[in-house]
């Protein structure tokens, strides 16, 4: 891995103004903190996409037209 | 983990944020507190906005259910997570009729995940005794870190109610972790003169001696 590759990592997660200090971090501290936050973005992806096909199996029949239309699925 | 008890409840809250063990995080201790807090702003920041427009619509075909479905779904099918991120976009008014039908312990439950800047006005609508019955629930659990983050969200009568509710040990660990710069004349005007000597006279308290 190259030698700026966590800081990269970071800010593809978070975007560019990291603060001062967290950019002083080790660079495997860096790719660590970057992969827990896209691990939780996946996860949170994931989630949402499950809950609202689950959501869509509650709803009364009659309502799953026009919720789907207005959640734009 | 760090001594300093701000450093040490950033670090808890990043690390719930992100659904991690906060000793996987213990290297963030060296970091000064106002980059950590920084930090946490970005990871909400980027969590709470991922999806929005997705989140947004679903609040949005919600109104087109009855409330007490809309509870239903919330508590049983997206949870605690999605819900706390789908409050901040629904009108505070319907919002606060879905959390009406919920129960405390899933509140409680949102109330970890919540963003407090993000339901200012589902809050505010919430009565004294449902606050009280909410501090109870996750004064239980010792959620110290979550409390602290909603005193200065709270209005008068609904902190004078959650502050009453806290046992003295409670109390004095939900200051140690506040969110805000310790509201300590608020919480004097709010507390009963006695109990107020008596939180300032406990080593290490946060409240100084009126």
């Amino acid at each position: 891995m190259s030698k700026d590759a966590g800081r990269r990592a970071l800010k593809e997660q978070l975007g560019n103004r990291l603060p001062k200090g967290v950019t002083a971090l080790a660079d495997e501290e860096l790719e660590d903190l970057a992969e827990a936050v896209r691990a939780a973005r996946r996860r949170q992806a994931k989630a949402l996409a499950d809950a609202g096909e689950r959501a869509l199996h509650k709803i009364p029949r009659l309502l799953r037209g026009p919720v789907r239309k207005a959640a734009g699925g | 983990m760090a001594d300093d008890p701000a450093v040490q409840a950033e670090i808890l809250k990043l690390a719930r944020l992100l659904q991690r063990e906060p000793e996987r995080l213990a290297y963030l201790a060296r970091l000064p507190l106002n980059d950590l807090k920084q930090l946490r702003a970005q990871v909400t920041e980027t969590l709470f906005t991922d999806h929005e427009a997705v989140l947004r619509r679903l609040a949005a075909a919600s109104r087109l259910l009855p409330v007490s479905l809309v509870a239903n779904l919330s508590e049983n099918t997206f949870g605690p997570i999605l819900s706390a991120r789908i409050a901040g976009l629904m009108e505070p008014e319907r919002a606060d009729q879905v959390g009406q039908r919920l129960p405390t312990r899933f509140l409680a439950d949102i109330a970890i995940e919540l963003d407090p800047r993000r339901v200012e006005g589902v809050i505010a609508r919430i009565p004294a005794d449902r606050i009280r019955e909410i501090t109870d629930e996750l004064a239980g659990r010792q959620e110290y870190v979550t409390m602290g983050r909603f005193v200065g969200h709270l209005r008068d009568e609904a902190l004078a109610a959650a502050i009453n509710t806290l046992s003295d040990d409670d109390l004095v660990e939900t200051f140690l972790v506040m969110e805000d710069p310790p509201e300590l004349d608020r919480l004097a005007r709010l507390t009963d003169p006695d109990r107020i000597e008596r939180l300032a006279a406990r080593p290490g308290s946060p409240i100084p001696a009126p």
